[in-house]
């Protein structure tokens, strides 16, 4: 009868798990609240430059259509982060469960090739 | 529980190799050093022309965007000949995995950073810059800097 104590698990799986979403979500956090206050600056620079003259309407329509990208790419970007988050966790979760299912065979001498 | 038997079940049929995945493409240190440099470049041309420049003083700087604009062409390139990462065959995230370079968002990014900085040059020489202009060029630069440098640094997992 193997040895597989399913609370160790679950205790292993949340820990690989909070670790990971801390670190992210706080970095996150940070990109996008500095990314937000930027988009709002560029908005009211192109405002006032247009008001003023100091921009052309051509001038206008090219920081407006990339103030357009801006928040496209920075959604993009925000999704692409949060993709490499699910990987770390869901790698991390496998590597906890390989883990242990050497440690539950090991007393009975079973290794399996490539876990 | 029963979540937990069904996985262990799930890793329990692979391997190592087998179940990991990759929903983002591979870091690349080259990328990354490629990217600060070009930043470096563009920042010191935004505080030379803080208050704006006349056309007449185009081909003093001429070779400078030249610089910047080979420089991030180069991050581009390194960018784009990384394998796109293997996982978009996980069904529920396939879509939002990027399956060519141009899915990727700090690709994206860079495209973007070469269009503000080959269009500030093109109104330099055409009828120079004036101190809205330029810091309309620098706002769009930095966002775009900083969406690239934080989404290629995160590669590094």
């Amino acid at each position: 009868m193997i040895d597989f104590n399913i609370d160790e698990v679950v205790s292993d799986l949340k820990t690989a798990v909070t670790d990971i979403l801390g670190k992210d979500v706080a970095s996150w956090r940070g990109f996008a609240e500095s990314q937000v206050v930027a988009l709002a600056k560029q908005a009211k620079l192109i405002a006032v430059g247009r008001a003023s003259g100091e921009l052309t309407d051509d001038d206008a329509q090219f920081f407006l259509d990339g103030l357009q990208s801006m928040a496209q790419n920075f959604a993009e970007t925000l999704r692409g982060l949060v993709l490499i988050t699910i990987e770390k966790i869901w790698n991390a979760a496998v590597d906890v469960l390989h883990a242990a299912i050497r440690k539950a065979l090991a007393p009975a001498g079973i290794v399996i090739p490539g876990l | 529980m029963r979540a937990i038997r069904a996985l262990f079940l799930l890793v329990f049929l692979c391997t190592q190799a087998a179940c990991a995945v990759q929903l983002a493409p591979a870091y690349d240190k080259q990328i990354v050093d490629t990217l600060v440099s070009a930043s470096e470049l563009a920042e010191t041309q935004f505080a030379t022309l803080k208050a704006g420049a006349d056309k007449s003083t185009f081909p003093e700087h001429a070779a400078d965007y030249s610089k910047i604009i080979g420089k991030l062409s180069t991050a581009e390139t390194l960018a784009r000949i990384r394998p796109a990462p293997t996982g978009s065959h996980i069904v529920p995230l396939g879509s939002a995995v990027p399956r060519t370079a141009d899915e990727v968002p700090s690709v994206v990014a860079i495209q973007k950073l070469e269009d503000d900085v080959s269009r500030m040059r093109t109104s330099h020489q055409a009828s120079g810059l004036n101190e809205t202009e330029v810091a309309s060029y620098k706002g769009q630069f930095e966002f775009f800097m900083t969406n690239a440098l934080t989404y290629e640094k995160a590669l590094e997992r």
